[in-house]
């Protein structure tokens, strides 16, 4: 097996979105890293995609946001030193704040995942695929993966790849 | 799936939609524009007399220390609901007829809920104050009553707002890549450098489609969560009081039901004039109209059950206070906002309903209108009059609308309309990346 510093990245541009799925399909079939990219998105690649999920992230939300804010009418019933209507400790009218302020947290922590796991928000980090923005725009669709040369050339000679103009 | 599809092909349609923002510099936004300006004027013109001499300026008395502002508040954040209920509802249930009006029915959303965040401060007593309302340590040692509906209010409008903030740019970012690269290629460095700020860096890749689309799948749901608690957090506010009129357990889902109708309504108003003026009629199609119609007669039937409900344990509770404020509400000296909301509330669903009315977009606009104002009334008439005519007769009174009143009620509309003009001058008000992913499914 050749080494990951043999390898480079090999684009190609294709027109219709079946070549796009099929040849993403070759790629995941030989277990080969690759992205696609497009103006929407194209559910047939959705199994082939990383396990990748923002749930825990969600759940760790959800948790922080119930702590947060039921801590938050504990402090405010406990701590205070003074009491205007009574702040008991454990009140059922702490419920609504509590549900909104955990909702708004699940939000946030909906925005965090976003944004981390979708590789967002790095405007500082030139990256070689915005590049290829113009295809996309053009309605056309741009399959990436990392390859060393022996293995393009294999992929080059296969009919799914036939479709899709090298750039 | 037929009445979905349109003519135009993927690339025309995505030019077409990319190229709103500019087209929006016909005449008729311009006029819409400067009337929507002139309103928003007043408005703030309002809001520097409110700041300055306080509520007073309103027609509030003893007896009626709730009017018009908390009307507006509860009209907008009703108005707020259909935005949400298009973005979470019918994406969770895969109504795909959504993706021509989630874009514009989401800024709805959001601007109606800036409108309506803004009433419950100007209502209070120091409104410059309003920041006491946060929960945070001072040196007075005094909390915000977490106990208080007015402080449930500050955080489900916050909570609510950053909702459908995150929602709508999430939707947005696809869209703002599209636009940098449209700027890029026309040769317009400024306005692709600010598209490549607000397109966060989004390649299109088919990871970053994966996280997006989980991201709005749970966003939904945590959206569906929220415009139910929302809006029956509004109506708490009402229903925990023992005034007549208020006390009723009947209140948060015929709030949800009534903002839901009137939220619809309000997408009427806005896109039946927008699909003409824009030439959206490939994309919003008759087909969307009377999908809302549907829904709104679903809703609108739901209102009118809250009310014979209502209506029926006002007589069957027996109570003298509840039953004299019925008395009052539909024969006083305020019967014609009672008759009004009745009239138009209960009859709009069954005009609503007749199959006639679906290809008719003039009658739809005009009963959208129509509903706007029914469900107005009904938020006055559930504030007003049941304050006006509580357990002590001898405090009775009722209440008379000043000239600050109507400026805040048309202050804000003209605000809201403001808001919306500038967002279909810079923002593609169809969503352009679902409208090619529903061309190619259809």
């Amino acid at each position: 097996m050749k080494s990951e510093e043999s390898q480079m990245s090999y684009y190609w541009v294709v027109e219709s979105r079946e070549d796009a799925v099929r040849m993403a399909r070759q790629l995941h079939l030989r277990s080969i890293s690759f992205s696609v990219l497009s103006s929407y998105p194209l559910k047939e690649l959705e199994a082939y995609q990383e396990k990748n999920s923002i749930a825990p992230w969600v759940f760790a939300g959800g948790l922080i946001g119930v702590a947060a804010s039921y801590g938050l009418c504990l402090w405010a019933s406990f701590a205070y030193p003074l009491n205007i209507a009574g702040q008991s400790l454990h009140n059922i009218a702490y419920a609504p704040p509590i549900y909104v302020m955990t909702i708004l947290f699940l939000t946030l922590s909906v925005l965090a995942g976003f944004c981390y796991l979708g590789d967002l928000m790095k405007w500082n980090s030139a990256r070689w695929e915005e590049q290829l923005g113009h295809w996309v725009e053009d309605g056309r669709y741009v399959v990436q993966a990392r390859l060393d040369p022996d293995q393009a050339r294999f992929f080059e000679t296969q009919s799914d790849f036939k479709g899709g103009r090298n750039v | 799936m037929k009445s979905l599809q349109t003519r135009l092909s993927a690339q025309e349609l995505q030019n077409n939609l990319a190229d709103w923002s500019r087209k929006t510099h016909a005449l008729w936004w311009w006029v819409l524009f400067l009337v929507a300006a002139a309103l928003s004027s007043v408005f703030f013109f309002g809001i520097w007399v409110l700041f300055s001499q306080g509520v007073g300026i309103w027609g509030l008395n003893q007896q009626v220390n709730w009017a018009f502002a908390i009307t507006n508040f509860v009209w907008w954040i009703g108005i707020g609901h259909a935005g949400t209920f298009i973005s979470a509802f019918l994406l969770i249930t895969r109504q795909k007829w959504r993706s021509s009006i989630n874009r514009s029915a989401e800024a709805m959303t959001l601007i109606a809920i800036a409108c309506a965040g803004l009433f419950p401060i100007f209502h209070l007593g120091r409104p410059g104050l309003f920041y006491w309302l946060i929960p945070y340590p001072t040196n007075f040692s005094v909390w915000a009553q977490l106990k208080s509906s007015l402080v449930w209010d500050l955080l489900a409008i916050t909570s609510y707002l950053v909702l459908s903030l995150v929602f709508w740019y999430i939707g947005l970012i696809p869209d703002f890549k599209l636009l940098y690269e449209r700027a890029r290629k026309q040769g317009s460095p400024l306005r692709a450098r600010i598209y490549r700020i607000l397109s966060w860096g989004w390649l299109g890749s088919d990871r970053q489609w994966k996280i997006h689309s989980e991201s709005s799948r749970l966003l939904s749901g945590i959206a569906i969560a929220l415009v139910i608690s929302v809006h029956s957090i509004v109506s708490t506010d009402f229903a925990i009081g023992v005034e007549p009129g208020w006390h009723s357990t009947v209140f948060p889902p015929y709030f949800v039901a009534g903002a839901i109708y009137s939220g619809f309504a309000m997408v009427l108003t806005l896109l039946i004039p927008l699909r003409s003026y824009m030439g959206l009629k490939d994309v919003i199609t008759l087909y969307h109209f009377d999908c809302i119609r549907k829904l709104m007669v679903v809703s609108g039937l739901i209102v009118g059950y809250g009310y014979l409900l209502e209506h029926f344990l006002i007589w069957y509770s027996n109570h003298p206070g509840e039953i004299q404020m019925q008395i009052q509400r539909s024969t006083g000296p305020q019967a014609w906002a009672y008759w009004g909301m009745m009239v138009l509330n209960l009859m709009i669903p069954v005009v609503l309903s007749l199959w006639k009315i679906k290809t008719s977009l003039k009658a739809l606009f005009v009963l959208s209108l129509l509903v706007n104002l029914g469900m107005w009334l009904e938020r006055y008439v559930i504030v007003v009059t049941s304050i006006s005519f509580d357990f002590l007769p001898a405090a009775w009174e009722t209440f008379s609308p000043t000239l600050y009143d109507w400026i805040f009620l048309f202050g804000s509309a003209g605000f809201f309309f403001f808001i919306f003009l500038l967002f279909l001058r810079f923002v593609p008000p169809v969503s352009i990346w679902e409208m090619k992913e529903l061309r190619d499914e259809v």
